[in-house]
């Protein structure tokens, strides 16, 4: 009697552990996670609510902070800078990377080689590339110097000091780092289209350029969304490329919110108006990726 | 795969209980946070771990790279919200008189008098040092931010006799290099590098005593005034003159050019020396020395400075006494500041084995001090706050990159400064 009890509870723990188990072994990355994401997520908005200079402090002051921040030249000259940068650098990575991927996608001789030499610039760190680009680009280092010297004296490529086309500058190298990443994206897509489609577009006569751009293109709409909410993380948060490229200069002509961000917290000792201008970066991001979100789940709810 | 995640979690554990066992037992070690990486600036940290080892004192070397310093402050912070406090850690200027405010300095008033700081150092430094009357900070050099750098060569060929000393023997010598085919001037590429050509102009135009109520005292009608025009004007004529590609080119490159003949000259403090030392030029003879035309006789200083931060226990108290009296001495003074391109803050150290330009500086520091002709560097962050000087060099990077007039420039100065010190 005794004997049996025993077995069935210790069964019933055994039971009870292997079902807790799951929990218990993601219970540490689950809290670290609500901790180190979310946690900190709140302090900033509340660093933001307060008078916090040099060091973290927790006097009250509403939402001067934002007020400041809309008052301040800088912060707008980074909001119109990361709209021309995001537009150009989203648009143009995937315009090439989709190109690409369609050439690539013609079961070309050494589409190994092709895709690594694509792809290549992505395993590099922005830092070291914005340095090459930096020198590149400098008229009295770069493209234009090598022109000139080719004998064409009058050649002028001189956006990287000028202060209107700095920002384009960031945009050639950004694009160069990203398109590669965007294309086996789409080539992993493309790969994914049935092909009996595509023989039935074929047999009804279809040429290949509107077998791509009626049948193809179209059924590539969740690589499409993955690429966008990808490039468009990385533009808001773009910070290396415009440190190792401009400094954030002519003046700050190439500054964007996460340059602000740190040079307001961290070098000017303004911690709360970058806090505040931290929220209003997380409040862009879930305002242009969260619709996108919604949409999508909403997509394959109805599926 | 379980299995090792515990094991590494237990692992991370046993290691962090022994470090802080450690921190408790070992003997009295100080850890001093700074951003002095590059070679010579180590190799000068070195110097002082040795000279403090052999007095059984262990001082850890927090060297953090980049930013101009931002990202050890950053460290700072993070550090001290977490209350892993430093003993010492590089600040400077009147960001010493916020941090006092916070409450958290510590003092080494017992070393300072043992030492006599009061008469080792200029009256202006000990006003730095301290914090409600007490010694907060240690000095380790003294920068001379309003020099001129010129190479010899190119002066010959440009016909330029001799170092200009007033602003029209600038503008004329600016011009026959130019006539001469050679870029004139050096620099620009980042604002604060601007702002450390602004800083002499404006000593230049208006004297100590202007300049005192402009960067220091932030005198709203100073900021904006005629001379302050008279200044912006200046900037601009040297801005016309200097090379157009050298945006985001860092300062010591534009010191090589100077070195190397593609450039004329550059206006930039005395750390120049060290990037000269590095190319085994010798200062004052590769490359020629003197005073931003115009300011002879007065001196913008840039001191260097490691605050002490409250410390619980005795042993690192007695570590970080041990460390400011070290880098008081004058032999740690004469080894750093060598390295360092820099003169020794304390007074009458003999510099027999400085360069020319050192010397020079020395000597013009006892004089500008005697004149009350000694002012803090605004470029280098001395005399304002970091989110004034942010603002300054707002407008400075604004006007300096664009065709902004001088007198727009003044007004948006003093609207900025007046803003920036309203949100602290």
């Amino acid at each position: 009697m005794s004997a049996a009890y025993e077995d069935a509870s210790r069964s019933g723990i055994g039971n009870r552990l292997q079902r807790l188990l799951p929990k218990l072994v993601l219970s540490p990355t689950f809290l670290a996670a609500v901790f180190f994401l979310y946690g900190f997520i709140v302090w900033t908005i509340w660093l933001s609510l307060t008078r916090s200079t040099l060091l973290p402090s927790n006097t009250w002051a509403g939402l001067a902070q934002y007020r400041y921040l809309f008052d301040n030249g800088i912060w707008w000259t980074s909001l119109i800078n990361l709209g021309i940068f995001g537009v150009l650098y989203i648009g143009l990575s995937m315009a090439i990377g989709l190109f690409l991927a369609i050439l690539l996608d013609q079961r070309i001789r050494g589409e190994a080689i092709f895709r690594v030499v694509y792809l290549y610039p992505m395993a590099l760190s922005l830092i070291v590339t914005g340095v090459a680009w930096k020198w590149m680009l400098n008229p009295g280092l770069g493209v234009q110097q090598l022109v000139r010297d080719l004998g064409f004296t009058h050649f002028s490529f001189n956006w990287l000091i000028n202060p209107q086309m700095a920002i384009y500058t960031l945009v050639i190298a950004a694009v160069w780092q990203s398109s590669g990443f965007v294309m086996a994206l789409f080539l992993a897509g493309l790969r994914g289209v049935d092909d009996a489609v595509i023989k039935a577009a074929m047999i009804d006569g279809a040429s290949l350029p509107r077998i791509y751009w009626s049948v193809v293109i179209p059924s590539l709409r969740p690589t499409f969304f993955s690429a966008l909410i990808l490039l468009t993380g990385l533009a808001i948060k773009s910070f290396d490329l415009i440190m190792a490229m401009t400094g954030g200069g002519p003046g700050f002509a190439t500054y964007l919110p996460a340059n602000f961000m740190y040079d307001f917290a961290f070098q000017r000792g303004q911690i709360a108006m970058g806090a505040a201008s931290a929220v209003m970066m997380l409040i862009a991001v879930g305002l242009l990726v969260g619709p996108f979100i919604l949409l999508e789940s909403r997509r394959k709810s109805d599926v | 795969m379980r299995h090792f995640r515990i094991k590494h979690l237990a692992g991370a554990v046993a290691l962090s209980c022994a470090f802080v066992a450690g921190n408790v037992m070992a003997e009295p070690t100080v850890s001093v946070l700074n951003w002095w990486t590059s070679g010579s600036e180590s190799k000068a940290m070195g110097v002082l771990q040795e000279m403090l080892g052999k007095e059984g004192i262990k001082m850890v070397n927090d060297a953090v790279a980049g930013g101009g310093g931002a990202n050890a402050r950053t460290i700072l912070k993070s550090r001290i919200v977490s209350g892993n406090v430093p003993g010492a850690a590089q600040i400077k200027g009147v960001s010493i008189q916020q941090w006092g405010r916070t409450g958290l300095l510590g003092n080494v008033n017992a070393v300072a008098e043992s030492q006599h700081w009061n008469k080792l150092l200029d009256p202006v430094f000990l006003k730095l040092l301290k914090y409600n009357g007490n010694y907060v900070a240690v000095p380790f050099d003294n920068h001379r931010v309003n020099w001129m750098w010129m190479n010899p060569e190119l002066m010959k060929k440009a016909g330029v006799a001799h170092m200009p000393t007033t602003w029209d023997e600038l503008v004329s010598a600016l011009k026959k290099f130019k006539a001469a085919g050679i870029t004139p001037i050096a620099g620009g590429g980042n604002t604060w590098q601007v702002a450390t050509e602004f800083g002499p102009v404006v000593l230049a135009t208006g004297g100590p005593k202007f300049y005192d109520d402009a960067f220091v005292k932030l005198d709203t009608k100073a900021l904006n005034s005629p001379t302050m025009i008279k200044a912006f004007k200046r900037l601009r004529v040297l801005q016309k003159y200097t090379d157009p590609n050298g945006v985001g080119r860092s300062w010591n490159h534009d010191t090589a050019m100077v070195a190397n003949g593609q450039a004329a000259m550059q206006f930039m403090g005395d750390w120049a020396e060290g990037t000269l030392m590095v190319m085994h030029k010798t200062p004052g003879k590769d490359v020629l020395c003197a005073p931003f035309p115009g300011t002879n006789g007065s001196f913008i200083y840039n001191v260097d400075t490691m605050v002490f931060f409250k410390q619980g226990n005795a042993e690192a108290r007695k570590a970080q006494d041990a460390m400011a009296k070290t880098v008081m001495s004058e032999k740690f003074q004469i080894l750093f500041n060598k390295v360092k391109g820099s003169i020794p803050a304390r007074l009458h150290t003999p510099m027999s084995s400085f360069n020319s330009c050192a010397q020079t500086s020395a000597k013009d520091f006892a004089q500008a001090s005697k004149n009350h002709a000694l002012v803090p560097s605004m470029s280098q962050n001395m005399s304002t706050y970091n989110a004034t000087t942010g603002a300054i060099f707002d407008v400075l990077g604004q006007f300096y990159n664009s065709n902004m007039s001088a007198q727009t420039a003044a007004d948006q100065l003093a609207k900025q400064v007046a803003v920036a010190k309203s949100q602290l």
